[in-house]
C-alpha cells in the first residue's frame, strides 16, 4: 500500500530548513536585514526544484477521512474498520483528489507612518493641572505626619530597643547549649514572626547572637553565647 | 520616480522633523533641489482642500494635520505628538516663562532636564545662560504650533489651573 508512505512522519523532517535558511541569509547584513531579498531567494529556490506542498493537505485529508470513518462506526454501533478499509478508502480519496501548488505572489511590505496626534491648546492645559497637581502631591507624599495629622497617636517601640528586649529574653531561655529555637520566640502572628527575625538578623549582624540551620529550610536556631564571652 | 513624491513620502513616514541636509543625503538629491521641491509641496498642502501642512519646525520639516483639523481627527491617532511627561514640563514652562530651569527642574523632578533638552531640540522652547541656570522661554515655534500669536493669548486658552 503505497499511498500508506504519506503518513511517513520522517518524510516532513527530511529538509534541513535550518541549513537552506542559513544558506540563503549567509551574506545579507543582520543590522539592515532585508526580507524582501530573503523571500526573492526563497521563492527562486523553490521555483528550481519539485517541491511537493501538497503533502500537509493531504495529512488534512487523511485525517478527516479517519475522524469520519470513526464517526461512522460509533454512529452505527458496527465493528471498526480494519486498516486494509481505512487504507482504501483514504486512497480512493487521494486519488480523486488534485490538489493545486500555489505560489504566493511577490511580497511587498507597506511603509506606514505611526500616527501621531497633534496636541491641543486644550492638551496644554491639562498638561499643566496635572503637573501643578504633581507638584503639590510630591511635598506631601515627603513630609512626616504628626499624630495630629493623623488623627492617632503613633506609639511604636524604636527598633534596637526591641532587639536588645528580645536579647535578654533570650538570655532567659537559654538551656545548656544556649540555643533557643526561633519559634520560642516568634509569637504566633505572621507580622510578629517577621518583627522577631527582623530583631534576630539584627542582633546577629551586632555579633549578639548566632543564627543558623541544621537543615536547608529547617528551623531557625539562635546561639546565644554566655554573658561572660561578651559580644563576638 | 519623481522627486517631489520622495519628499512627500519621507515627510509621511517621518516621526520626527527632517533637516534639509538630512533628506538631500536620504533622498540622494541636492540641498538646493530638495527646498524647492519642500516650498513646492508646502504651498500644495496650504491649499483649503487639503488636511496636512508642511511646516518647519525645530530646524526640520513636518507634515502634519492641519490646526483647525486636529480636535476632529484626534482620536485615530492614539500616540501623543509630544509625550505626556514632556508636555507637562512644556505646560510649566509655558505657564511660567520665563522660567529659570532649577524651578521647572524643582517643580517636575529630575527628568525635566531630558524633557527641556527634547523642547529645545523641537525648537518649541529657548534656553539662554544665567549664572549657573538658564532661564527658559517658548519660540515663535511654539505659538505657531498652537495657533496663537503671543504668550499671553496661550496662557489665556490654558483654563483654569485652581
Amino acid at each position: 500500500m503505497p499511498e500508506l508512505e504519506l503518513f511517513d512522519p520522517h518524510s516532513f523532517t527530511k529538509a534541513d530548513w535550518e541549513s537552506l535558511f542559513r544558506s540563503l541569509a549567509a551574506d545579507l547584513d543582520p543590522w539592515a536585514f532585508d526580507l524582501v531579498e530573503l523571500v526573492g531567494r526563497f521563492r527562486s529556490y523553490v521555483a528550481g526544484r519539485d517541491v511537493e506542498f501538497a503533502v500537509p493537505g493531504r495529512m488534512v485529508l487523511a485525517s478527516s477521512v479517519l475522524l469520519r470513518m470513526k464517526s461512522d462506526w460509533v454512529r452505527d454501533g458496527g465493528p471498526p474498520p480494519t486498516v486494509e478499509e481505512a487504507a482504501e478508502e483514504l486512497a480512493a480519496e487521494l486519488a480523486a483528489e488534485e490538489a493545486p501548488v500555489y505560489i504566493a505572489p511577490e511580497l511587498r511590505l507597506p511603509v506606514r507612518r505611526i500616527p501621531r496626534g497633534r496636541v491641543t491648546v486644550g492638551d496644554l492645559g491639562r498638561a499643566l493641572r496635572a503637573a501643578l497637581a504633581a507638584e503639590r502631591r510630591r511635598p506631601a507624599a515627603n513630609a512626616d505626619l504628626s499624630p495630629a495629622d493623623l488623627g492617632f497617636a503613633v506609639e511604636e517601640e524604636p527598633f534596637i530597643r526591641r532587639a536588645q528586649r528580645l536579647l535578654k529574653r533570650l538570655l532567659t531561655l537559654v538551656n545548656g547549649r544556649r540555643v533557643v529555637p526561633f519559634r520560642a520566640v516568634a509569637g504566633g502572628d505572621p507580622r510578629d514572626k517577621v518583627a522577631r527575625l527582623m530583631e534576630l538578623l539584627h542582633l546577629d549582624a551586632e555579633g549578639k547572637v548566632r543564627l543558623f540551620q541544621e537543615e536547608f529550610l529547617g528551623e531557625i536556631l539562635v546561639e546565644v553565647p554566655d554573658g561572660s564571652q561578651g559580644p563576638r | 520616480m519623481e522627486a517631489k513624491a520622495l519628499v512627500e513620502a519621507a515627510l509621511f513616514v517621518a516621526d520626527r522633523p527632517l533637516a534639509l541636509a538630512q533628506l538631500a543625503k536620504t533622498l540622494g538629491l541636492s540641498e538646493e533641489a530638495v527646498g524647492r521641491l519642500i516650498q513646492a509641496l508646502a504651498d500644495e498642502c496650504a491649499a483649503p482642500d487639503r488636511g496636512v501642512e508642511l511646516i518647519q519646525e525645530g530646524g526640520g520639516y513636518v507634515l502634519r494635520v492641519k490646526g483647525e483639523l486636529a480636535a476632529a481627527v484626534r482620536s485615530l491617532a492614539p500616540h501623543q505628538d509630544i509625550p505626556e511627561p514632556t508636555l507637562r514640563t512644556l505646560a510649566v514652562i509655558a505657564y511660567h516663562a520665563p522660567v529659570r530651569q532649577s524651578e521647572v527642574v524643582k517643580m517636575r523632578g529630575q527628568r525635566a532636564y531630558g524633557h527641556i533638552g527634547d523642547l529645545i531640540a523641537r525648537g518649541f522652547v529657548a534656553a539662554e545662560a544665567q549664572g549657573p541656570t538658564k532661564v527658559l522661554t517658548v519660540t515663535p515655534a511654539l505659538l505657531s504650533y498652537f495657533g496663537v500669536s503671543s504668550l499671553e493669548e496661550l496662557r489665556a486658552q490654558l483654563g483654569p489651573i485652581g
